[in-house]
């Protein structure tokens, strides 16, 4: 089991709160008007502080809801055991998977791959030791806003050749240089790093094979984060360059073209109010799948909002254009391997909007056990008393 | 039946005084007795044995008839009432709907009410260091507003007052020969209040003690140790009701037959009221000595 938030943790301590105030209670006594007084006898301390405590099932209920209350604001995430019939895809990029034959990694080993059936994810794509596509004739059409280009007021659209995208990816991240790339991958959301591998592109015929091929795993449903732009489907690429704070103001509308036939395109905005970088902020550590020498993390697994993403991590350095750590982007998209089978380290992740309506549900009916409990003590307990209660 | 809560709810001395004593005046056939008066209240025609002095001449001439003119029927009856307003009255049960002082109140306006429809003197006098009032004795309906308003505006606390036998001036001369009625929970610093009752009653008072009381000072009902605080002086007593609750109970029961028994010797009536039961039925069981 893991946690969403697991500084409400914390919250817990709170459960001594009702513990301690039953104690106190129960050596001091409750404050309580009695005009009577002067024919009550007065009790021995020292019987006083060996009362027991009173109302156990009334603190056992308040402690419950309290530590309910606290499991629930972590957000528990929980973990399948590994069975012969659970099976998980993952996605690993080639690279991750040369790294693991070379023992960088126990982690990535600990993958069971020996019992794992590696496929590539969009079949059709050039084999794995194929060097990658680069350098093709594909194009780019970007659409500049910039109100002082010479020639336009306001809008031009040029067709570059895709190197052209990586630099300018690379300048909106100029930035944010010092930032941790981070790059999301299916589950969630499906993104790419721009600034990764030096003048390499990304062949839009990849990209929808890739993301075609996503679409036919029930378990990994990018569809629903496809957005419709001019009746189309259209892809956004998530990119994340640094902290919102310093989102570069660029104003670009940049659109990946199949080489060959420019019929197929995925489009995506780099800078402005489109900018995803909010979106796109590093999930934290996660569970590392592969770490390189200095024990970072290179790739984990990380969950948001109840669904497994793969986090790629590693350090953008502009004067080479590269990253200097953690180069385990794949080359190409649809060269990523899904790897289905008995994985001891596969994740499963329950519904975590169920879970939770159910312990909120659950924390609701104790509060109403609770509530009732105490209302329907007996006469003579006057802690709901208000008009009997002396203020300390 | 008008329980403790429906009588805690009910806001209103007017309509509470009211409903109780038209609970008690029902099938009694008690109506207003009509005679010689200030206050006009009918006419009816003349008949053989009227003294013509109650003829009312002026209205022959216009009709030719000989009407009597009759008024409310004024007696020498004189109920006052003395009301406890010490902190201590503020008490009610755990969880108990009303408290003694509102209780008290209620019971208080119905007996006004019953005494303004018989055309009885009524008058109103408090009993406690922080809130003295006395609206002296008079008759009629305006009489029983005016001490309903005296004691919507009062308030309970402080103690009964170290010297109450001075607290009504010269009132042991005002209610030489009335019906005093105090209602009070008896919780006195000596015998205080059990003196003005002697006093009142050596003027020829017929004096009647009310004792108001809760479920919880009867039985001293509390779970687990409590701090009890009383109201009125502030001090503090850590007690187990569950070790001590027959010692109290045993210990107010004296105390409380030791009052009764000291008034009895005097010829007043000690009568005790649970403000947790209905009112109406406690005030009827009272009112026609059933027991």
């Amino acid at each position: 089991m893991s946690w969403v938030n697991p500084g409400w943790l914390w919250a817990l301590l709170g459960v001594a709160v009702p513990l301690l105030i039953h104690l106190l209670n129960a050596s001091r006594g409750k404050r309580l008007a009695f005009p009577a007084l002067k024919f009550a006898v007065a009790s021995k301390a020292r019987r006083v502080r060996s009362v027991a405590l009173r109302e156990p099932v009334l603190l056992a209920l308040r402690m419950a809801l309290l530590i309910l209350l606290s499991v629930w604001l972590a957000g528990p995430t929980w973990q399948s055991s590994p069975s012969s019939t659970d099976m998980s895809p993952v996605l690993v990029s080639p690279l991750a998977l040369q790294l693991s034959a070379d023992g960088v990694t126990d982690q990535l080993s600990a993958l069971d791959l020996s019992s794992t059936t590696p496929r590539q994810l969009a079949p059709g794509l050039p084999p794995l030791d194929a060097p990658a596509v680069y350098h093709q004739p594909a194009t780019v059409a970007i659409k500049e806003i910039a109100e002082d280009w010479p020639d336009s007021p306001t809008v031009v659209v040029l067709d570059h050749p895709l190197d052209r995208l990586w630099a300018t990816a690379d300048h909106a991240g100029e930035s944010a240089l010092d930032q941790n790339l981070v790059t999301l991958t299916p589950g969630k959301v499906l993104s790419v790093g721009l600034s990764v591998g030096p003048q390499r592109q990304r062949d839009g015929r990849y990209l929808r094979a890739a993301l075609a091929a996503l679409a036919s795993d029930n378990r990994l449903r990018w569809e629903e984060f496809a957005e419709t732009s001019n009746g189309e489907k259209r892809v956004d690429v998530w990119i994340s360059l640094g902290t919102p704070a310093d989102q570069p103001k660029l104003n670009y509308q940049l659109q990946l073209r199949d080489a060959p036939a420019g019929d197929r395109w995925v489009s995506f905005d780099i800078g402005g109010e489109s900018f995803r970088l909010k979106r796109a902020q590093p999930l934290g550590r996660g569970e590392p799948l592969a770490v390189d020498d200095e024990g970072q993390a290179l790739v984990s697994i990380v969950s948001t909002e109840g669904s497994p993403l793969i986090q790629f991590a590693g350090q953008f350095d502009p004067d080479v254009n590269t990253l200097v750590s953690g180069g385990l982007f794949p080359d190409q998209l649809g060269q990523w391997l899904t790897l289905v089978g008995q994985m001891p380290q596969a994740v499963k992740v329950a519904d975590t909007p169920t879970s939770n309506s159910l312990l909120a549900v659950i924390a609701l009916l104790l509060w109403l056990v609770e509530r009732l409990w105490a209302l329907n003590r007996p006469v003579g307990d006057t802690r709901d008393s208000r008009q009997q209660v002396v203020p300390q | 039946m008008i329980d403790a809560a429906t009588l805690a709810a009910i806001d209103d001395l007017e309509l509470a005084g009211r409903m109780l004593a038209t609970g008690y005046l029902f099938g009694r056939h008690l109506g207003r007795r009509h005679g010689p008066g200030y206050e006009f209240a009918q006419y009816r025609a003349w008949q053989p044995g009227d003294p013509s002095r109650t003829v009312d001449w002026r209205l022959y001439a216009r009709s030719q008839r000989l009407n009597v003119r009759e008024s409310e029927l004024e007696t020498d009856q004189r109920l006052w009432l003395i009301l406890d307003t010490s902190g201590s009255m503020s008490f009610a049960s755990p969880g108990g709907a009303i408290n003694k002082f509102s209780y008290a109140k209620a019971l208080a306006a119905a007996l006004a009410y019953l005494a303004q429809q018989q055309g009885d003197e009524l008058g109103l006098v408090t009993l406690g260091e922080q809130s003295v009032v006395r609206i002296p004795a008079n008759v009629g309906r305006s009489q029983w507003y005016r001490v309903l308003a005296a004691m919507r505006d009062l308030i309970c606390q402080g103690s009964l007052g170290t010297d109450t036998t001075e607290l009504p001036a010269n009132f042991s001369d005002q209610a030489a020969s009335s019906l005093v009625i105090v209602l009070s929970d008896f919780y006195q610093n000596n015998q205080e209040l059990q003196q003005l009752l002697v006093q009142l009653k050596s003027a020829q008072c017929d004096v009647r003690a009310l004792c108001l009381e809760t479920h919880a000072e009867r039985t001293l009902d509390y779970n687990g140790v409590v701090q009890l605080v009383d109201p009125e002086t502030g001090i503090q007593r850590l007690t187990d009701p569950a070790q001590s609750a027959a010692q109290y109970v045993a210990a107010r029961e004296a105390y409380l037959q030791a009052v009764s028994d000291d008034l009895a010797t005097h010829d007043i009536a000690f009568e005790r009221f649970s403000v947790d039961e209905p009112l109406d039925k406690r005030l009827r069981q009272y009112l026609t000595g059933a027991p």
